[in-house]
């Protein structure tokens, strides 16, 4: 599939994973363009429905970008927003929806140059699976 | 509360699979609480059920509302408009049993579908975590078992316990059910009431509980 340009949702987190962007930034490591950002005050809240109607709305792939163990400001959000995604990729087993599609990885300040690590294992893997059946891929 | 759980996502696409169009209603009582069947939990299978149609490339069309609760009719009146000004092939509830129940009593023309399965009386043990505490025999005996339900509690609702199987606190039928006569026992020892255990308690009269058949309160001081 030569054309297909993955769309991707990323929540992710205001505080490490945010300064870990910008540090990237700096050393001139942006985030791919297909990568649609949504910076949120921690991943503890990121609901369900925010997944669910992400998929939904045809996202080929959806992830959060959470603080490393133990470093959550609220202390558990990155925990909760782990659960949620586990949840959300059974429902997606369960329907036939392939729940790689949906997942969070760990990212803080000190890591910026792995950014490009982390988005590139997400185009692989969503590339890999091809587009969402749900079409927004198709549409754009 | 009463507990509840959504029955499997694929339970469920069987039920609508020749639909079109349906309205999904939760209910704010208790499978709020439990979090099983309010506006949260409608949203997601709404939305869970429109990716698997999606995909499927048959599409479903569905609304969403929560009433207040199913249980009584003057929320079940709140379907009325929506079902008479939409083509709905049928109504899912959120509700404990009871809710789709009283759907299918107050509109006969319409089908009607439960989405849970409605598990026991209990309460939260802790955040995500319900556990069954009273099975509703009509006739509360708990304060002779310092306050525990040899009922509900007990695998073999035993009156006179603990049975042989009593290990460490746990019960015989599985390491994941505390022995609710070890509890009674340890409670009333704490309470310096065990004598009272000494007792053998009477057979009891089920007659108040289901063996009396399908059970009915009426409040002639509040009725019409
Ligand atoms: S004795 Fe009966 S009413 Fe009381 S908690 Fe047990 S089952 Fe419920
Ligand atoms: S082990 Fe305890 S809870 Fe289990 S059946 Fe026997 S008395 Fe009841």
């Amino acid at each position: 599939m030569p054309d297909f340009e993955p769309k991707i949702i990323l929540f992710y987190c205001q505080f490490c994973p945010d300064k870990g962007i910008n540090s990237a930034c700096a050393s001139n490591i942006s985030m791919p363009s297909n990568f649609r950002k949504i910076r949120i005050p921690c991943t503890g809240t990121v609901d369900i429905l925010h997944l669910m109607h992400a998929l939904e709305a045809g996202a080929d792939g959806v992830f959060v970008l959470a603080c490393k163990e133990g470093d959550c400001h609220n202390e558990t959000g990155n925990i909760k927003a782990q659960k949620r995604i586990t949840y959300v990729r059974k429902l997606m087993e369960d329907i036939g929806l392939e729940p790689e599609r949906v997942g969070i990885y760990y990212f803080n300040s000190s890591q910026g140059p792995s950014l490009k690590n982390i988005t590139q294992e997400i185009l692989e893997k969503i590339s890999e699976l091809g587009p969402s059946p749900l079409g927004l891929s198709e549409a754009a | 509360m009463i507990v509840a759980e959504r029955k499997p996502i694929k339970e469920i696409l069987a039920m609508v699979a020749d639909f079109k169009k349906i309205l999904l209603v939760g209910c704010k009582g208790c499978v709020t609480v439990c979090n099983a069947g309010g506006t949260k939990e409608v949203g997601i299978l709404a939305s869970a059920l429109k990716i698997a149609r999606k995909k499927e490339g048959n599409p479903i069309e569905i609304d969403e509302m929560t009433l207040e609760r199913q249980c009584d009719p003057e929320y079940i009146d709140q379907l009325e408009e929506p079902l008479k000004n939409n083509n709905y092939d049928a109504v899912l509830s959120m509700a404990c049993s009871v809710g789709p129940q009283f759907i299918a009593r107050r509109y006969d023309n319409i089908l009607v579908y439960p989405t849970l399965n409605t598990c026991f009386m209990g309460g939260a043990l802790e955040h995500g975590v319900w556990a069954e505490f009273c099975q509703g025999c009509g006739n509360c005996i708990i304060h002779h078992f310092g306050g525990l339900c040899p009922i509900a509690r007990c695998s073999k609702s035993l009156m006179n316990g603990p049975c042989g199987g009593s290990a460490g606190g746990k019960c015989e039928v599985s390491p994941d059910i505390d022995c609710v006569w070890h509890l009674i026992y340890d409670r009333m020892k704490q309470l310096g009431k065990l004598d009272q255990l000494r007792e053998i308690f009477p057979i009891k009269d089920w007659s108040t509980s289901r063996d009396g058949g399908p059970r009915k309160i009426v409040r002639e001081d509040l009725k019409k």
